[in-house]
C-alpha cells in the first residue's frame, strides 16, 4: 500500500534525517518502526503524511507518487490516513465531542451522521462519558484515545501512530496497544512507530529497524534489539 | 452544501468568540479604541474643512464705481462685472444704501455724518461673490480694468493670507486622518493576528487532519469581522454620543459665530465608514494572519 524508495530527507538546517531508506507496508499489515531517538521515525511517518517531501526517492501511496499530489487534493489523502501523535494534538478549546466530530466535519460528512458517528467511536475507546469534556480535564490516556478515536472515525485505510505510548503508564499504553491491534484485526494497516521495545518484542510483528537514518533491519518479527 | 459551510463558520466563530471571552473582549476594545480615535480626527478634520468653506464663503470683491459715470452706464457696468469668469454673483449698492450702513456701523456717533445726506460723498458700489475664494485676485484685476471703475477692494493681504491658513488647515486634516487610520489600522490588525497566533497550533492539527483552506479560515475571517464590526458600532455610537453632545453645548453658547457640522448630518456616514473600516480590517487581519499557518 505505501512504498518508499530510495528515500532521502535532509532539512533545510542541514540535518539528514534519513538515508536512502527503501521499505514497504503492505496492506492490513501491523508494522513497527523502532529505532532510538533521532534514528528518523518521525520523520518517516511525516513523509508518508506527506507533511514533508523527500529530498530525493520516492513515496507512493496507493501507486500514486504523493509528491505529485496537488494541492487541491492534499485534503482528500490526507483523510484517508488516521493520525495518533505522541503529545495527543487535541484543539484544547474543543470538548471532546468536537474534537472528533472535526475530522468528519473536515470530511464533509453531514451533521446527522456525525452525530451518530461520534458517540459509537468514543464508545469503541471507552470515552463516551467524556463527550462534553475538554482536553485539560483527561489524563494522558483518556487524551490518547481521543486522538485514536479521531484517527479512526472516518474509517481510514492506514493508521499512523508516531510514539503512541511514549508519554502513557503501562496500563495505558497496554489499553492503546489493544485497540490498536483490534482495528488491525478489522483490515486497516497500522504503522507504529517506537522506541518501546518491550511492546514491539512482545507483539511479535514485522519490525523494520532505523539508526541515524538508515535502515539497519527490514524483514525481522521482535526481539530486534539496537544498540547492542 | 453551501448553507451548510456558512452555518459551521457561524458556530465556529461564535464559539471561539465565546470560548476565547477574555482574547475576544480585548481584541474588540482596542478595534473600538483604535476607530475612536480615528473617528475623532475625523470630525477634528471635518470641522476644520467645515469652518474653512464658511470663511471663505464670506470673501467678496467690492467695486467702487467712478462718480462721474452715467447711470445707464453704471447699468452696463454691473452686467460687463457678471461676465467675468468666476463670478457667481453681483450685487448693487448705491450710494445712499452705503450711508445708510456707515451710519448704522458707527452707531452713536453717526452724527458725524450728519448733512452728508445731500452731498453723499460714497460711490456707487458693485459686491462680486466669486466662485472660489482663491480667483478674488484675478476677478479683482480684470475689474479693475474696466472703463468706470474707481477702485477695487477684496481685503488683499488679508485674504491671502487668510487662504494659506484654510489651505493649510485642510492639508494638515487630510495628513491627520491618514497617519491615525494607519495607525488604527496596525493596532487592529496586531490585535487580531496575536489572537490568531495564540491559536496557530489548531490551524496546523486541522490541516494534518486533511482540512482545506477555506475550511480553516472561513471562521477566523468571521470571527475577525465579528470583532472588526462589533469595536466599530461601539466606536460609532460613542462617537455619536459625545459629538451630539458637543455640538449642543456649542449651539447653546452664543459667542459662536460658526455652527459645527450637525450631529445628525455626520451621524450615518460616520456610522457606515466606520463599520466598513471595521469589517475589512477585521477580515483582512484575519485573512493575513491565517494564510502564515496555512501552508503545512
Amino acid at each position: 500500500m505505501v512504498k518508499l524508495y530510495n528515500v532521502t530527507k535532509i532539512y533545510d538546517n542541514g540535518i539528514r534525517a534519513l538515508t536512502d531508506v527503501t521499505m514497504s507496508i503492505n496492506k492490513g499489515e501491523f508494522l513497527f518502526i523502532t529505532g532510538p531517538s533521532g534514528a528518523g521515525k518521525t520523520t518517516l511517518t511525516r513523509l508518508i503524511q506527506r507533511e514533508e517531501l523527500p529530498t530525493r526517492g520516492q513515496v507512493i501511496f496507493d501507486g500514486k507518487n504523493i509528491a505529485r499530489i496537488r494541492p487541491r487534493e492534499m485534503a482528500l489523502f490526507r483523510r484517508r490516513i488516521g493520525m495518533v501523535f505522541q503529545d495527543y494534538r487535541l484543539l484544547p478549546r474543543k470538548t471532546i465531542f468536537e474534537n472528533v466530530a472535526l475530522a468528519l466535519e473536515i470530511a464533509g460528512e453531514p451533521w446527522r451522521e456525525i452525530k451518530k458517528k461520534v458517540p459509537a467511536v468514543l464508545d469503541r475507546v471507552g470515552l463516551l462519558s467524556k463527550v462534553k469534556s475538554f482536553p485539560g480535564q483527561l489524563s494522558g490516556g483518556e487524551q490518547q484515545r481521543v486522538s485514536l478515536a479521531r484517527a479512526l472515525v472516518n474509517k481510514p485505510c492506514l493508521v499512523i501512530a508516531d510514539e503512541p505510548t511514549g508519554n502513557l503508564d503501562t496500563e495505558n499504553a497496554r489499553e492503546l496497544i489493544r485497540l490498536l491491534l483490534e482495528i488491525n484485526s478489522e483490515g486497516t494497516s497500522v504503522l507504529m512507530a517506537t522506541h518501546a521495545l518491550d511492546i514491539v518484542n512482545t507483539l511479535g510483528k514485522r519490525t523494520v529497524s532505523l539508526d541515524e537514518g538508515r535502515l539497519v533491519q527490514y524483514e525481522g518479527r521482535g526481539t530486534y534489539r539496537y544498540g547492542a | 452544501m453551501a448553507l451548510r459551510v456558512l452555518w459551521r463558520w457561524w458556530r465556529e466563530a461564535l464559539l471561539a468568540l465565546f470560548r476565547n471571552g477574555w482574547l475576544a473582549l480585548s481584541a474588540i476594545g482596542m478595534v473600538l479604541v483604535s476607530l475612536l480615535i480615528l473617528g475623532f480626527v475625523c470630525l477634528l478634520a471635518l470641522n476644520a474643512a467645515h469652518v474653512s468653506r464658511i470663511v471663505e464663503e464670506g470673501i467678496e470683491v467690492s467695486v467702487f464705481v467712478d462718480e462721474e459715470l452715467a447711470p445707464d452706464l453704471v447699468v452696463q457696468l454691473g452686467k460687463e462685472l457678471g461676465r467675468i469668469e468666476g463670478v457667481t454673483g453681483v450685487t448693487f449698492i448705491p450710494k445712499e444704501q452705503a450711508l445708510e450702513k456707515l451710519k448704522e456701523d458707527l452707531g452713536e456717533r453717526s452724527g458725524l455724518l450728519t448733512g452728508l445726506e445731500d452731498d453723499n460723498p460714497l460711490p456707487d458700489a458693485f459686491r462680486l461673490k466669486p466662485e472660489d475664494a482663491s480667483l478674488a485676485p484675478a476677478i479683482a484685476r480684470q475689474a479693475e480694468a474696466l472703463p468706470g471703475v474707481e477702485k477695487v477692494r477684496y481685503g488683499e493681504g488679508v485674504v491671502e493670507k487668510l487662504l494659506s491658513l484654510t489651505n493649510w488647515v485642510r492639508v494638515a486634516a487630510v495628513g491627520l486622518v491618514v497617519i491615525f487610520g494607519l495607525a488604527a489600522m496596525f493596532l487592529t490588525m496586531t490585535t487580531i493576528r496575536l489572537s490568531i497566533i495564540s491559536r496557530q497550533e489548531e490551524i496546523g492539527i486541522m490541516k494534518l487532519l486533511g482540512a482545506t483552506n477555506w475550511f480553516v479560515r472561513g471562521p477566523f475571517i468571521l470571527e475577525g469581522i465579528i470583532i472588526g464590526s462589533a469595536g466599530a458600532m461601539l466606536a460609532a455610537g460613542f462617537l455619536y454620543w459625545g459629538y451630539s453632545s458637543l455640538v449642543e453645548q456649542i449651539g447653546r453658547a452664543t459667542f459662536v459665530f460658526i455652527q459645527p457640522v450637525a450631529g445628525s448630518e455626520v451621524a450615518l456616514p460616520m456610522f457606515g465608514s466606520l463599520l466598513a473600516c471595521g469589517v475589512l480590517l477585521g477580515a483582512l487581519a484575519s485573512t493575513l494572519s491565517v494564510h502564515r499557518f496555512l501552508t503545512v
